[in-house]
C-alpha cells in the first residue's frame, strides 16, 4: 500500500525511536516513491529505465547517511525528493560521455506538495506519533489504515469496546498536544 | 537487490539525536574565522593602532558591523542551501540586505559631511583588499566545502557562490585587523568587491568542490 506524509512521519517517529521494522518499512516506502520519480525523469532525459534501480539505490544510501540534514518542518517526502534528484542528475552527468553539463532545471523540479496539505499531514502525523503505543496502534488502523473497528480488535486482541475507547482518548490527547503547541 | 539493500541498511536505523545543519555552520564558521585570524595576525601582522581602535575608533568598529551584516545572512542562507529540498526562500533578500548596507553606510558618510577622497593611498589599498581578502578567505573556503559536502547542497553553483561569499566574508574580517583604511567608502566599495571576488570563484568552484562525499 503506498505511504502517505503522515504515514512516513508516523514510521520516521518509530525509526528514531530505534524501530527497525519500522525503518524497513520507510525505506521501501520511500523505495517505491522514488523508483516512480526516477523512472518519469529517465524517460523524459531520453533514456531506458533499467538505469531507475541503481539510482534509486544510491539515493536511499545517501538518504540514510544524510539524516541530520532532515528538517522536520519539511514534508519527509520533499527531502528524499531533492536527494533523489541530486543523484540522478550526478548519474546522468557521470555516464553522458559527451558530457554535456545537465542543469538542474533540465530535470524537472521535485513534485510540488500542496503546502497546507503537508503541513497538516505533518503536525498529525507527530500529533499520532507522540501517543502512548496502546492509542497509537487503535488510531493508526482504524483512522489511518481505515480497518473497521471489529478488525482492529481481531489485529490487536483486544474488546472492540477497548479500540473505541482508545481512538477516543488518542483523539482527546492530540487535541490537547496540539493546543500545547 | 534493493530489498537486501534495505535490509541492510534498516539494521542502523538513525538515531535521533544528531548535529544539525546550524551547529555544523556555526563551528565551521567559528573554526574558519580563527584560522583566518590567525593566519592575517601572523602573516600581515595587526595594524598598530588595534588596541586604541577597537576601543575609541567608532568607524572601526562599523566595518565590523558592516562584514556581519553580510555574514550572519550568508551564513543562514548556506544552511538552508545544504538541506535538501528547502532551498533558498529568497535569493534576492541577500543582495537587497548587501545593497542596503552598503547604501547605508556611504549614506552615513556623506551625512556626516566628509565624503574623503579617493587618493592614491585608497587605490593602493583597493588593489591590496582585491587580493589579500581572497586569499584569506582560502583556507575557510576549504573548511566550509568541507563541512558542506557532509550535508546535502544540492545546487553545487549556487551552494557554491554563496559559500564563497561566507568565506569572503571571514576573510575580510581577518582582513580588517591589519587593514587602517578606515573610510566607509572605502570598506563599501573595496571590501564589497573582494567579498563578491570570493562568491564568483565559489560559484566557479562549487561544482567541483562541494559533490558530496
Amino acid at each position: 500500500m503506498k505511504a502517505d506524509e503522515a504515514d512516513l512521519q508516523v514510521l520516521l517517529h518509530r525509526t528514531f525511536a530505534g524501530d527497525q521494522s519500522a525503518y524497513r518499512e520507510l525505506l521501501t516506502q520511500l523505495q517505491l516513491l522514488l523508483q516512480k520519480y526516477v523512472k518519469k525523469q529517465l524517460v523524459q532525459a531520453g533514456r531506458t529505465d533499467h538505469e531507475r534501480d541503481d539510482i534509486v539505490q544510491e539515493a536511499l544510501f545517501a538518504i540514510h547517511n544524510r539524516w541530520s540534514t532532515y528538517d522536520r518542518a519539511l514534508p519527509l517526502t520533499s527531502w528524499a525528493y531533492a536527494i533523489a534528484r541530486y543523484k540522478l542528475i550526478d548519474y546522468l552527468r557521470k555516464s553522458n560521455e559527451n558530457a554535456r553539463m545537465l542543469s538542474l532545471a533540465e530535470i524537472e523540479p521535485t513534485p510540488a506538495s500542496d503546502s497546507y496539505a503537508t503541513d497538516t499531514a505533518i503536525t498529525l502525523g507527530r500529533l499520532v506519533a507522540m501517543l502512548p503505543s496502546n492509542l497509537r496502534q487503535s488510531i493508526e488502523l482504524v483512522r489511518v489504515r481505515g480497518l473497521s473497528i471489529k478488525e482492529a480488535s481481531i489485529a490487536l486482541g483486544m474488546p472492540e469496546g477497548s479500540i473505541k475507547a482508545n481512538i477516543h482518548r488518542g483523539i482527546k490527547k492530540m487535541t490537547e498536544d496540539f493546543r500545547k503547541d | 537487490m534493493t530489498d537486501e539493500f534495505i535490509f541492510h541498511l534498516s539494521r542502523h536505523p538513525p538515531r535521533r539525536r544528531r548535529i544539525s545543519p546550524t551547529v555544523v555552520l556555526i563551528g565551521v564558521s567559528a573554526l574558519s574565522l580563527a584560522v583566518a585570524s590567525a593566519l592575517s595576525v601572523l602573516w600581515l601582522s595587526p595594524r598598530d593602532d588595534l588596541t586604541a581602535a577597537i576601543g575609541n575608533n567608532h568607524v572601526f568598529l562599523l566595518k565590523f558591523v558592516f562584514l556581519l551584516g553580510i555574514n550572519i545572512p550568508a551564513m543562514w542562507i548556506v544552511r538552508d542551501l545544504s538541506i535538501p529540498g528547502k532551498g533558498i526562500r529568497s535569493p534576492m533578500f541577500f543582495g537587497v540586505i548587501l545593497f542596503i548596507l552598503v547604501i547605508g553606510l556611504i549614506g552615513f558618510k556623506l551625512a556626516n559631511g566628509n565624503v574623503g577622497t579617493f587618493h592614491n593611498r585608497s587605490a593602493r589599498a583597493l588593489l591590496e583588499c582585491l587580493w589579500l581578502i581572497p586569499i584569506l578567505a582560502a583556507l575557510p573556503f576549504v573548511i566550509l566545502a568541507g563541512a558542506l559536502r557532509r550535508l546535502g547542497p544540492t545546487d553545487l553553483r549556487i551552494t557554491g557562490a554563496f559559500v564563497g561569499l561566507l568565506a569572503g566574508g571571514i576573510g575580510a574580517v581577518a582582513y580588517a585587523l591589519h587593514c587602517d583604511h578606515d573610510s566607509l567608502v572605502f570598506v563599501g566599495i573595496a571590501y564589497t568587491a573582494a567579498i563578491l571576488e570570493t562568491a564568483l570563484l565559489g560559484l566557479l568552484l562549487g561544482p567541483r568542490l562541494l559533490r558530496w562525499t
